[in-house]
């Protein structure tokens, strides 16, 4: 997803490096934006100038050789708590005390990615939550944790406002906004079903995009995005609210998970491929 | 098959829905069940022909499920500007009303909870997953709908999952 953050930057007409640990990964990437902004230019929807602007904007290069006077630095790495501090605590060393740090993170408190930092960098610490692709989805979760500089996620608030996204301000807490207040939409639909049944499937899908006016289904959505996924964020939400009974897993999703029914990817999910 | 249709889509109490249902006794009878249990509702009133869910509907179509052999009842929410689709769905809430009540009701305890403003809530929801509208948006005045049936889903289920937020029942 980092790259679709940067790209998204850098057609702000923002300066933006691009960082990965793997050369031939950050080169796929910069073909891969490069094609995208062309494909525009060929659509009209941006000028051959602009393109090229952006071009000479957004570089790759390693993490050592980015300047340690950055003025921002978004972290968008695998999900897993320990790697995440580990590699904060070491951007901590290489970057001067003005450089404010975020979290693209969809599961982990901004709090505990900021303990791995200096408390002086911990004001300057944030949780910028993208959705996906970065470049089109105008989301961004401003996340300010209780040790986050309020002043510092106000005025990004008004910068991506200010640039075309939509942001939300939220607080520190399980899920944030959207990973927390949509889980009822397929909890419940898994309620209202009897069953592994693909006819009731079709036809909550089917009511939800025709009466509902919902792009997609619970069901196709979940298929989409993966069942397993979609499981392993409800469970976490739901530990970290306490265990709350609106959140609770479902015995289905869990089902799929075990038959290895993670939706498109593996061809069969609550639909067959 | 030849008897007349009276069509019900207010948002009565459970009282006021009896009550008309005793009154038109000898007609079928299309009723809006949004905040009550259709299944319940069938089995004590035969002339109830059928079912449908409009109280949180914002672009005129609605959820409608008939008993056996009086679909054509659909006509009258037609006549009315109504756009039916049919569902199998006898629960409380159908379908749509359902899952529509709990997202708003997670959205207020999110809001009350002070993790973001309601207009970031609703921000969020149209912008990061694509919904229609956002929770608060969609539940705008309808707030004693939603509490309803939140209400009628947790006797019927005994789950707390559909306790209502407090943010949601103070603002009735």
């Amino acid at each position: 997803m980092g790259a679709g953050i940067a790209q998204w930057f850098a057609q702000q007409m923002v300066p933006t490096v691009l960082c990965d640990t793997n050369a031939a990964q950050l080169s796929k990437a910069l073909a891969g934006i490069h094609a995208s902004w062309d494909k525009l230019v060929e659509k009209e929807k941006l000028t051959s100038c602009q393109v090229s602007q952006m071009k000479s904007l957004l570089e790759t290069k390693p993490l050592a050789a980015v300047s340690p006077q950055t003025s921002l630095v978004i972290e968008a790495i695998i999900e897993d708590l320990t790697i995440k501090k580990s590699f904060f605590a070491s951007l901590d060393q290489q970057f001067g005390p003005t450089t404010v740090f975020a979290s693209n993170t969809s599961s982990f408190p901004i709090a505990w990615l900021a303990e791995a930092v200096s408390p002086e960098r911990r004001q300057r610490f944030l949780g910028l939550h993208f959705f996906n692709p970065a470049t089109l989805m105008k989301l961004v979760e401003v996340i300010a944790s209780s040790q986050t500089d309020p002043s510092l996620a106000q005025g990004l608030y008004a910068w991506f406002e200010k640039n075309g996204k939509e942001p939300a301000l939220c607080a520190d807490t399980p899920g944030f906004i959207v990973n927390r207040v949509a889980r009822s939409f397929y909890g419940e639909a898994l309620r209202i079903v009897s069953g592994d049944d693909q006819a009731q499937f079709k036809e909550v899908d089917h009511l939800m995009r025709e009466v509902g006016d919902f792009k997609m289904g619970p069901f196709e959505l979940m298929d989409l995005i993966g069942v397993d996924i979609n499981y392993s964020v409800t469970s976490a939400v739901w530990e970290a609210l306490d265990k709350s009974p609106r959140l609770t897993p479902h015995p289905l999703q869990k089902k799929l998970v075990d038959e290895n029914r993670h939706g498109k990817k593996t061809k069969r999910g609550f639909y067959v491929y | 098959m030849s008897t007349s249709w009276v069509i019900d889509l207010s948002h009565g109490t459970q009282a006021q829905k009896e009550a008309f249902l005793h009154l038109h006794a000898d007609k079928n009878v299309l009723m809006d069940l949004t905040c009550f249990d259709p299944e319940d509702f069938y089995a004590r009133f035969p002339q109830l022909k059928g079912v449908c869910s409009t109280l949180l509907s914002h672009n005129k179509k609605c959820e409608v499920h008939f008993r056996a052999g009086f679909e054509s009842g659909g006509k009258l929410l037609e006549e009315q500007g109504w756009t039916p689709v049919m569902t199998r769905f006898t629960g409380p809430g159908l379908v749509v009303a359902r899952t529509l009540a709990t997202i708003i009701n997670e959205a207020f305890y999110t809001f009350e909870e002070k993790t973001a403003t309601q207009a970031d809530i609703d921000r969020a929801m149209r912008f990061g997953v694509n919904y229609p509208r956002g929770p608060f948006a969609w539940v705008h005045d309808r707030e004693d709908v939603v509490v309803m049936l939140l209400e009628t889903l947790r006797a019927k289920t005994q789950d707390e999952r559909y306790r209502p937020a407090r943010s949601l029942t103070i603002q009735k």
